[in-house]
């Protein structure tokens, strides 16, 4: 009995960290078939919401064990799908399952982010680099590097205190488009200044996961995915039209 | 040419940082974006539009990655949305909401305006699902399902 609860926490357990970190659903519901069928619980059933996961083991001819799992957040962090799919490769029949289930349960030791200044500074490079490709000269590529890395540090710091993520999107685009209009003001290119400088917002996930499920028949996680990088489009959106008004719209057509 | 290979590189590099895309997938992943940055200009370059060279550099990139994803063990994914940022048509999108906020504060009879923004929009939409399909597409062909739809 204690070695079925261990089985089918362990089994949620992957599902909810590869769920939380930018999987799609098709990739959650083979890895658990591949772990289970490793545990040796081949007859699993599997349902997957848009932020739970709900699994099932027979135990014997007449009780089920169920468990509902519900992942906590939903942001991208690509090491922790490479760590996940990793511990499932080397897993077998004999795997302590206990050991795994604690390391697995440690979740911030299990995928270290890269340094914080490190990403900033990537954001930046990342967003000016973008405004080249429109045909920025290098004075934008400088006002978008800083504004973009000034918003990121921005975003950061309100994520660290717990605000509403749509509500630290729209401050994070309202302030990364007023600085990248200030830097770039008067230039006839401001308007690449700011089309580039929130790349680092866009959803990108959200929206290649949706078509993703969509394809592959899982309707429900494909439609809730699809509407929540609608509503971050319309966040970002809102921020910057904000900060555009303040500025004046015409100037930066 | 250069300034491609180099802004590919720098994009993807940022964006894989940014996602925390495991150490030994970055060489992959810059060597996609570039290719993708590449792909798109040469065919702009000889007069396709938009929408139809980002789907061949988004196929390109999925197409790839399922070579790399097999090779490295991680998923496909990792690769794909990393190195398709480069695709993302945000100058399109900007135009479209700087369209429709003039529209909607004034300029009520101008309408070139209503249409240009429109032309903007949908321009976006397109090619974001270009982006999308082209990711989706080659890895489908490898796989067998047991249901239909019709």
């Amino acid at each position: 009995m204690n070695q079925e609860k261990l089985t089918i926490d362990l089994l949620s357990q992957i599902g909810k960290l590869l769920l939380q970190h930018g999987a799609e659903t098709e990739l959650v519901e083979t890895s658990i078939k591949h772990a289970a069928m490793k545990l040796g619980a081949s007859n699993l059933a599997i349902l997957i919401f848009p932020n739970a996961i709900l699994l099932s083991l027979p135990s014997s001819d007449r009780v089920y064990n169920t468990q509902l799992y519900k992942a906590e957040r939903q942001d991208v962090n690509f090491r922790a799908l490479d760590k996940v799919t990793t511990i499932i490769e080397h897993m077998d029949a004999t795997t302590d399952r206990a050991k795994l289930l604690e390391e697995l349960k440690h979740e911030e030791g299990l995928s270290p982010m890269y340094p914080y200044y490190l990403r900033n500074f990537m954001a930046g490079l990342g967003c000016g680099a973008f405004s080249l490709l429109f045909g920025g000269d290098w004075y934008i590529f400088l006002a978008t590097f800083l504004a973009s890395s000034l918003g990121f540090y921005l975003n950061g710091f309100l994520l660290k205190r717990y605000f509403n993520p749509f509500i630290a999107i729209i401050l994070v685009s309202f302030t990364t488009t007023l600085y990248s209009g200030l830097f770039a003001f008067g230039n006839e290119a401001a308007h690449i200044a700011i089309a580039s400088s929130i790349l680092f917002l866009v959803p990108s996930v959200a929206f290649i996961n949706s078509v993703n499920d969509l394809t592959k028949r899982h309707y429900t996680t494909g439609l809730v995915r699809g509407v929540r990088g609608v509503i971050i489009s319309f966040a970002i959106a809102i921020g910057i039209s904000l900060a555009l008004h303040l500025l004046g719209v015409e100037k930066f057509v | 040419m250069i300034l491609d290979i180099g802004i590919g590189f720098c994009v993807s590099l940022a964006v894989a940082i940014l996602f925390n895309a495991p150490v030994r997938s970055l060489v992959p992943i810059i060597f996609l974006g570039i290719g993708a940055v590449l792909s798109k200009n040469f065919m702009l370059h000889y007069g396709f539009s938009l929408e139809f060279a980002t789907f061949v550099a988004s196929f390109f990139i999925g197409l790839v990655s399922i070579y790399f994803a097999h090779r490295q063990k991680i998923p496909i994914l990792v690769y794909a949305i990393c190195s398709s940022i480069v695709l993302v048509p945000t100058i399109n999108a900007y135009k479209a909401m700087i369209g429709l906020i003039q529209i909607s504060t004034h300029q009520l009879s101008n309408q070139e305006l209503i249409t240009q923004s429109l032309h903007y929009g949908l321009r976006t939409w397109l090619v974001f699902g270009a982006i999308a399909i082209g990711i989706v597409l080659p890895t489908q062909f490898l796989k067998k399902y047991r249901f239909k739809i019709l």
